[in-house]
């Protein structure tokens, strides 16, 4: 498969998906007006993705920040990955300073009961 | 805010910035106003231009009498400086009221009287005679800027001056463009213009929207307010809590506010209460939401932190099923940020219509 590469925009992250190496990465902001515009397409490549998937699959998130429409997003993308995948490991990327965002890693890792280890960055 | 917004009813859109004119500040609000022109579809082109053009030069002469250098005047009530764009059927508006030294007022009266006395080919003339003839003055231009709108929309310059306390006067300059057919006089009224100024300086106003919310209208305002809280580019956390709140307030308008002639009207305002910073979002909402919405503001109110959490997580935890599991995340996560501290209000209008106000403090 070849990788996905979207730059990021005002209102959107930028987005490495290399399915070769197993490695999924969304970094920056997002609140984009509507969310599956942006999105649709990330789901399609982790579709194709779950039919062979590597031996081991990563999904790095480094926030700055989202809306609550993204949290949804980020809970299915995280669990089409999580079922489909053994050795699934989520990277939650901020500094240690950010505490918003390091409670919202810690939030997902118990509300999903999912591998989510909080990065200091 | 009803008043409020009875107030600015027949505005497609008003853009309204109270405070100190830095060139970042300025850069964005200028960036914002185009922005907006250029959503005005039926605007022809000329129009357009012209309308960038005036743009540009009132923000110049507020940047070039602005407030920066006279910290003195502090202690007054209405020592703000302030730009308008209001953009309406008919004509766009531009309005501004900066403060000035007496030595300053004296000049530009004579230049303003000067100017609105000389007919289309006089002002041509005189604009040569100085291009030719004067050096620019200290704080650049020479009347140029104050000439050239006159000749753009083709109206005198309308102005008032009002002298604050010995020593400084604010100055109100509104420019009318007509965007369809030339208007013979005025329609704006400067004695309004200083009205509305006060009571929104009163009300510690600091920026005031009133537009259309609907698609991607509000990243260029939601940009601009992100630049001002995270000056630095450091992701702070309760910084970041206020742009968040600030963008679901504003999506929420987008999404749910009720749809008047293709537009989804609505008003943002950020002002100060008390030394706090609020926001507050205003829109009309379906007459069949309402109860439901009521309903559900009342229950999330009533949520104590640690059960705002529970429920917040639930909604989280659906939203991997559907997309209405997580219905009305956006309010939870209002919630959370603001401490549960929100306030809302429903208006019953005569229309039968039902305006919706949610305000917030930010932390």
């Amino acid at each position: 498969m070849d990788n996905l590469i979207i730059e990021a925009c005002p209102t959107t992250p930028e987005v490495k998906f290399e399915a070769d190496n197993g490695i999924f990465y969304i970094s920056g902001k997002s609140y984009p007006e509507n969310v599956h515009d942006f999105y649709d397409p990330l789901f399609d490549y982790l579709k194709q993705y779950i039919k062979n998937p590597q031996p081991t699959t990563e999904f790095a998130f480094r926030w700055q920040y989202y809306n609550s429409a993204t949290s949804q997003i980020i809970v299915r993308l995280i669990m089409m990955l999580e079922e489909s995948c053994s050795n699934f490991v989520v990277k939650w990327y901020c500094s240690e300073d950010f505490e918003l965002m390091s409670e919202k890693g810690f939030e997902l890792k118990e509300t999903l009961e999912i591998n989510l280890d909080i990065i200091d960055d | 805010m009803y008043s409020l917004y009875k107030e600015f009813k027949n505005e497609r859109v008003l853009l309204a910035y109270f405070g100190v004119f830095s060139n970042r500040i300025t850069r964005m609000l200028v960036e914002l106003s185009e922005s907006y022109l250029l959503k005005e579809k039926h605007l022809k082109k000329g129009i357009s231009k012209r309308a960038s053009f005036l743009l540009i030069e009132s923000f110049q002469n507020i940047i070039k009498h602005g407030l920066i250098e006279k910290d003195p005047i502090s202690d007054l009530q209405y020592n703000k400086d302030f730009f308008q764009i209001k953009i309406m059927k008919d004509r766009i508006v531009f309005s501004s009221a900066n403060v000035l030294l007496d030595r300053e007022v004296a000049e530009l009266q004579d230049k303003i009287i000067h100017i609105n006395s000389l007919d289309r080919s006089e002002l041509r003339e005189f604009r040569n005679e100085i291009l030719a003839n004067s050096e620019l003055s200290e704080k650049g231009g020479a009347g140029i800027g104050l000439i050239e709108m006159v000749r753009k929309t083709g109206l005198p310059l309308l102005h008032k001056i009002v002298q604050l306390k010995i020593g400084y006067s604010l100055l109100f300059l509104s420019l009318e463009l007509p965007t369809s057919e030339a208007l013979s006089e005025h329609k704006v009224d400067i004695d309004q213009i200083e009205g509305v100024y006060k009571k929104l300086v009163e009300d510690d106003i600091l920026i005031l929207y009133k537009g259309d919310f609907s698609d991607s209208s509000n990243n260029k305002l939601i940009g601009m307010l992100e630049n001002n809280f995270l000056k630095n580019g450091k992701m702070e956390s309760d910084k970041v809590k206020n742009i968040v709140m600030i963008i679901e307030l504003m999506q929420n308008i987008s999404k749910h506010g009720k749809t008047i002639d293709g537009r989804k009207e609505g008003l943002f305002v950020l002002y100060i209460k008390n030394e706090d910073l609020f926001i507050e979002c205003n829109n009309f909402i379906n007459i069949d939401e309402y109860e439901s919405l009521k309903e559900r503001l009342k229950n999330i109110k009533s949520f104590s932190k640690e059960e705002l959490g529970v429920k917040y997580r639930e909604k989280l935890r659906n939203s991997y099923l559907s997309d209405a599991g997580a219905g009305g995340l956006g309010l939870y996560e209002i919630a959370r940020f603001s401490n549960n501290t929100f306030t809302y209000n429903f208006v019953e209008t005569k229309d039968n219509e039902i305006y919706y106000s949610i305000k917030v403090k930010t932390v």
